[in-house]
């Protein structure tokens, strides 16, 4: 495998580039493909979602996470009172206004999400400074719903 | 077999379930009509279907109703969930003159109503776990807050203290209301490392009732069933007599119509309850299938037709042991959350006793307005250890990506001892936090050349859009070293 400018981490360590890895294709299917490696047979499905790369071999999945040189730090950095959805879902219920002072993991909103309640609570004491959505609003996965300072 | 004025059925329902429908449907030449809300404008059992009508939900009888009438349909599937146990679908199917696959409306309702059933069944002699409205004694902590009129794990909570029973009825009441438009709650005993046995039973117009034996359910995430087989290994044939003669009882003393199940828990002591019947084809009755030869569906639409059963109760056996994985589209590493997307690949494994119910497909999209069922990998073999070895076979083949599933934690959890030995309860998954742990510590090389052929993809592809091999594949960019 020559390498690329692309590096992949996995369970938080980088992999290694440059070794060579001799294989030979077997198989070649509209979504994935055989390839043996010495005389080893090896079925390979990938997907890639951003900047996850998940990779089916053999009746596992490895997900693989791409590290890109140039960070963006409001992407990456969550100020900690930020709350975020954990799931794409719709929101039930607002338990709290802004202003209102929140203990650490109070309840702050109900998330439902394939007809289950989720129930959002607070990451830490403090203030609620903003309050992004309202019930009956479909979040996704990430969204930011809250503030708290 | 006989003439069948059933000619044309409307499902009411999605996913996998309107498809084994349909199917059994398709090989009695009966005409299949799907209906689809908004969102399953494109799905796989819209497609699969001979015709398709709009409507604005699956749970609006009426409109569902007038949409069979429309079509010229003579009866409605209900399938599970959804109208299946709603008595207005029986109803509105007799105003508008067709026939409901399933049991008389005032059944529904009795049996519906979990507290009613209950003393119900008290009445027939049946033992029942204990119960109450609201504000149980203090001693009887813990206790599950339940759905009156509903079930599924929807609108359940345990509650361990008095000073939380309040607020869990209120998160069960706004649970129950959305999943079966019904907000009435009830507590009942918990029982303590119980496990969940229920017995399928099937009754016809002509009063024969019979029970087609029982299937283990005990393998729960959040009060909801995953793994289920046929037969239980908890179910010895003295303990499997005397659940199938309680399971007719209770069937006989509704004059129970239809195929149903009487959901058992049986304690320690291998004493059994009545928890609650169902009065609609359950998401695991391919256990039973594959157990006994019987179609399930086939005897529900010949009961509805007016048919006697196709077989007395002394010509069923159970032949082997059959295993059902739910594959749901959650991350059972996270507590089980909801995961959404599109199916980018799907590969369904096959083979030796492997039998595939599955609502979706390549390019499906696993929204959020609906249960995270995908399909039902279902697997037979000559003895326990056999179907379970077929199963982590068929597991391994299964390819899903584009969507996260529980494929490999359902491999995990048959594959332990825990479920290997079959002495587990409901807590199993509880009891062992490691079966949530991904067991590959190394990285195949294999896995490096497909990261490593993904890389070398066209750059000009957006970050956000998702790829797959076909694309590095066909880029031309790639070297074979």
């Amino acid at each position: 495998v020559s390498g690329s400018d692309v590096h992949w981490q996995w369970n938080g360590a980088a992999i290694t580039e440059g070794q060579a890895i001799p294989f030979r294709i077997l198989e070649r299917m509209p979504d994935g493909i055989r390839i043996a490696i010495e005389g080893r047979n090896h079925e390979l499905y990938t997907w890639r979602d951003g900047r996850v790369l998940t990779v089916w071999c053999d009746g596992k999945i490895y997900r693989l996470e791409r590290v890109e040189k140039r960070r963006s730090a409001t992407h990456d950095v969550h100020a900690v009172g930020e709350i975020r959805a954990p799931m794409a879902g719709k929101v039930l219920q607002v338990e709290v206004a802004v202003g209102t002072e929140v203990a650490e993991q109070q309840p702050v909103l109900v998330l439902e999400s394939m007809k289950m309640e989720t129930s959002i609570n607070a990451p830490r004491a403090g203030r609620v400074a903003q309050i992004l959505v309202q019930p009956g609003n479909v979040v996704d996965m990430g969204q930011l719903l809250m503030v708290i300072e | 077999m006989g003439s069948v004025v059933i000619r044309k059925v409307l499902v009411a329902n999605r996913g996998e379930i309107a498809i084994r429908i349909f199917h059994t449907l398709r090989s009695m030449g009966i005409q299949t009509v799907a209906v689809y809300t908004d969102p399953d404008a494109n799905a796989l059992h819209v497609r699969f279907a001979d015709e398709s009508r709009p409507v604005s939900s699956y749970l609006d009888a009426d409109e569902i109703a007038r949409a069979a009438a429309a079509i010229g349909a003579d009866a409605i599937h209900p399938g599970y969930g959804f109208l299946s146990e709603a008595p207005a679908l029986p109803a509105a199917c007799e105003a508008a003159g067709i026939v409901f696959i399933g049991p008389a409306a005032e059944t529904i309702r009795a049996m519906g109503d979990k507290v009613e059933a209950k003393a119900r069944m008290q009445r027939a002699g049946i033992p029942v776990v204990p119960m109450w409205p609201s504000d149980p004694p203090a001693e009887e902590y813990p206790v599950l807050v339940k759905a009156t009129g509903g079930g599924g794990g929807k609108g359940m909570r345990l509650v361990e203290r008095p000073a939380d029973l309040k607020p869990a009825m209120e998160a069960a009441s706004r649970e129950a209301a959305a999943a079966f438009g019904d907000g009435r709650v009830f507590i009942e005993k918990y029982v303590n490392n119980p496990r969940h046995i229920e017995v399928q039973v099937l009754g016809d117009a002509h009063g024969n009732v019979i029970h087609v034996f029982e299937r283990e359910c005990s393998i729960q995430r959040r009060h909801q069933k995953i793994i289920e087989e046929s037969p239980s290994p908890a179910v010895g044939p003295e303990l499997r007599a005397a659940l199938g003669a309680a399971a007719v009882k209770a069937a006989a003393a509704v004059s129970y119509r239809g195929a149903g199940t009487i959901e058992f828990i049986l304690n320690r002591d291998r004493r059994f309850y009545f928890l609650e019947m169902n009065t609609r084809l359950q998401v695991e009755h391919p256990v039973t299938e594959m157990t006994t030869g019987l179609d399930l569906v086939w005897e529900q639409i010949r009961i509805a037709d007016g048919q006697p059963l196709s077989v007395p109760q002394s010509d069923l056996h159970q032949i082997g042991h059959a295993l059902e994985c739910r594959i749901y589209a959650e991350v059972p590493e996270e507590n089980f959350r909801p995961a959404t997307g599109t199916i980018a690949v799907y590969r369904p494994p096959s083979g030796p006793g492997i039998r595939l119910d599955s609502g979706v497909e390549q390019g499906s999209v696993v929204g959020i307005h609906f249960d995270p069922i995908l399909a039902k990998l279902i697997a037979w073999g000559p003895s326990r250890q056999a179907a379970i070895a077929r199963m982590q076979r068929a597991l391994k083949e299964f390819v899903i990506l584009g969507v996260r599933t529980n494929i490999e934690f359902l491999e995990r959890v048959i594959s332990s001892d825990a479920f290997g030995d079959g002495a587990f309860d409901t807590q199993l998954l509880e009891r062992h936090p490691e079966l949530f742990q991904e067991q590959h510590t190394e990285l195949p090389p294999a896995v490096l050349v497909a990261a490593s052929l993904a890389s070398v993809a066209p750059a000009a592809k957006q970050e956000t859009a998702a790829s797959s091999f076909k694309d590095v594949w066909n880029s031309g960019s790639w070297r074979n070293a």
